[in-house]
């Protein structure tokens, strides 16, 4: 036969402000869930500029179609011959011409739908760099030389300022979510004081009789546990149409990348029903604290 | 009140498991060996309530004393000593110190100074840890009652035993016995806002003996009983002493102390003034 329920001693379960500490939670794990969110998107986002600046480079090619003094009896181009150099470089995986219509669509932002073909543009040729990756330094030198004022642009000048960047909003939403989750454990805190105060009498007839500080912080833990839990849940709910809608704002990130897992980091969704267990986790431990501290001006 | 002295007594004797001792009309002091050992020594007790500390439980300073900035002595220089199975009257004026001694007994508090034993354990030294075991076995009747408003009688009556960890599936036949007891066998279910004022003091006596504590503190216990009640209150007391619990009686009511002559404490202006 099952134990009869046993009484709240301490008559929590008619205390007021439950929704309102559930709903204070509630709106923590709605941020901490944004936070997070940020925070691996961040992350995601520095790892993808990382690996794409490190294996490419750009090279831009002045008078492209000026022929060169042949070599070999061969006329070429000087696109050509700077083409022909970096595919027979160890180290390019691949080296392709920009077209006439990828370089207009790359300046049509600043020149609108003008015809770009009045100015004397250069010959754009994106290279894919293999592992190992060529000597950088060396290959400008070299292509410098087989097309006098070819331009070599190292991506790696703006990957220190891309992480940087990427790294200091990722540790300004690690630093949001701390934030975030020691506001949330000092709601609890708070709403755990006022309890005490108004459930004074009872805490101090119960304590007289005999109970010991883990039985009563037992109580009041028990229903920051169940509170914050809901409000954890309540919280992580609410987060999913937000995340929804930021991702949606995100997706061109995404296009760029040729990858989903950039706007919504796959980790994130392991996370997320962690939060409230989590809410309950501090809600739990806080009130543990609070009360047991208090408890112990008691004699 | 519905107890007469038959039920009572049976029903003490099963409390106490003592049913076959009362069954075969033997004495009925055989619960606790008395051996006089000392279950209360105070050595130059002061207790002094600093101003200004608004702690939790109005420990430091009770509310009503909060106003004045200056530390107020309620207890000056306590000294006594009370046998196993001793039965005290504590006597004085209003503000005499009773209510505090009874709150130092009952370990409420802690002396501001002085030495202080309670069932064989040094208070002033005892770890904070070894106090709710030893409160286990002090039961303490309120002036006030202090029932807990949104329990039932029964569940105010069984909470110390739950406190102690009793199983549940136990504790019912106990509970209800003490109920009827004292005479509130068909009240368990409702709450004490429902009840007078005597019966809200007999569901606190209850509370206090259902775990055969071996120190019963009572302060003003008749106060809101009428004459009759407040008799066979002093009678249940009485009874419980003469089975081996030590009591000690806060009262005003010199008619009672009349009628049950006993050891009398008097304090006056937190100062012992009479012991025998």
């Amino acid at each position: 036969m099952a134990e009869p329920r046993r009484p709240d001693e301490l008559g929590l379960g008619q205390a007021l402000g439950e929704r309102f500490l559930s709903l204070l939670v509630a709106a923590m794990v709605l941020l901490a869930a944004l936070a997070l969110a940020g925070a691996l998107a961040a992350g995601a986002l520095s790892r993808h500029w990382q690996d794409s600046t490190q294996r490419q480079i750009t090279v831009q090619v002045p008078q492209p179609d000026a022929k060169l003094p042949p070599k070999g009896g061969v006329e070429e181009t000087r696109i050509d011959r700077v083409l022909a150099q970096l595919r027979n470089t160890e180290g390019v995986a691949r080296a392709q011409t920009l077209s006439a219509d990828a370089l207009a669509g790359l300046l049509r932002p600043w020149l609108g739908e003008a015809a770009p073909g009045s100015l004397p543009l250069p010959g754009v040729i994106q290279v894919d760099l293999g592992l190992p990756p060529p000597d950088l330094d060396a290959l400008a030198g070299v292509l410098e030389a087989a097309a006098p004022g070819t331009l070599t642009e190292r991506h790696d000048l703006w990957e220190g300022r891309l992480r940087a960047l990427a790294s200091s909003l990722e540790a300004c939403a690690w630093l949001v979510l701390l934030l975030v989750l020691a506001v949330a454990a000092s709601v609890v805190m708070v709403a755990t004081r006022a309890e005490l105060a108004a459930r004074r009498e009872q805490v101090e007839i119960v304590h007289g009789l005999g109970a010991e500080d883990g039985m009563i912080a037992g109580r009041f833990a028990q229903r920051a546990l169940r509170l914050a839990g809901l409000g954890g849940v309540l919280g992580t709910v609410a987060a999913l149409p937000v995340l929804a809608a930021l991702a949606g704002l995100a997706r061109p990130f995404a296009r760029e990348a040729e990858t989903g897992s950039l706007v919504v980091p796959v980790a994130l969704w392991f996370l997320l029903p962690l939060l409230p267990v989590l809410a309950g986790g501090i809600g739990w431990l806080t009130a543990q604290i609070t009360v047991r501290r208090w408890l112990r001006l008691l004699p | 009140m519905q107890i007469d002295d038959i039920n009572t007594r049976t029903s003490l004797c099963k409390h106490y498991n003592m049913k076959q001792v009362c069954v075969g009309g033997q004495s009925w002091h055989t619960r606790v060996q008395i051996d006089g050992r000392c279950m209360i020594r105070l050595t130059d007790i002061i207790l002094r309530y600093e101003a200004g500390a608004g702690r939790p439980g109005g420990v430091t300073v009770p509310r009503d004393r909060r106003a004045g900035q200056e530390a107020v002595t309620v207890l000056n220089g306590i000294s006594l000593e009370v046998p196993q199975g001793g039965f005290r009257w504590l006597l004085g004026p209003s503000g005499a110190g009773k209510s505090s001694l009874l709150r130092l007994l009952h370990l409420a508090v802690r002396p501001s100074a002085g030495s202080l034993e309670v069932l064989g354990l040094d208070i002033t030294r005892a770890r904070r840890e070894q106090l709710p075991r030893l409160r286990q076995r002090i039961g303490m009747v309120f002036q006030d009652f202090r029932l807990l408003p949104h329990l039932s009688a029964y569940d105010n009556v069984a909470l110390p035993q739950r406190l102690a960890g009793r199983p549940e599936a136990e504790l019912r036949a106990e509970v209800t016995e003490l109920l009827r007891w004292v005479g509130l066998s068909g009240k368990g279910d409702v709450s004490p806002a429902a009840l007078s004022g005597g019966e809200q003091q007999r569901i606190a006596i209850a509370r206090a003996v259902i775990n055969r504590p071996d120190l019963l503190l009572a302060d003003e216990p008749t106060g809101n009983l009428d004459d009759a009640q407040a008799q066979k209150l002093m009678w249940l007391l009485t009874e419980l002493n003469e089975m081996g619990t030590t009591v000690i009686v806060a009262t005003h009511n010199e008619h009672l102390v009349a009628e049950r002559p006993a050891h009398v404490l008097r304090l006056e202006e937190g100062r012992k003034v009479a012991d025998g």
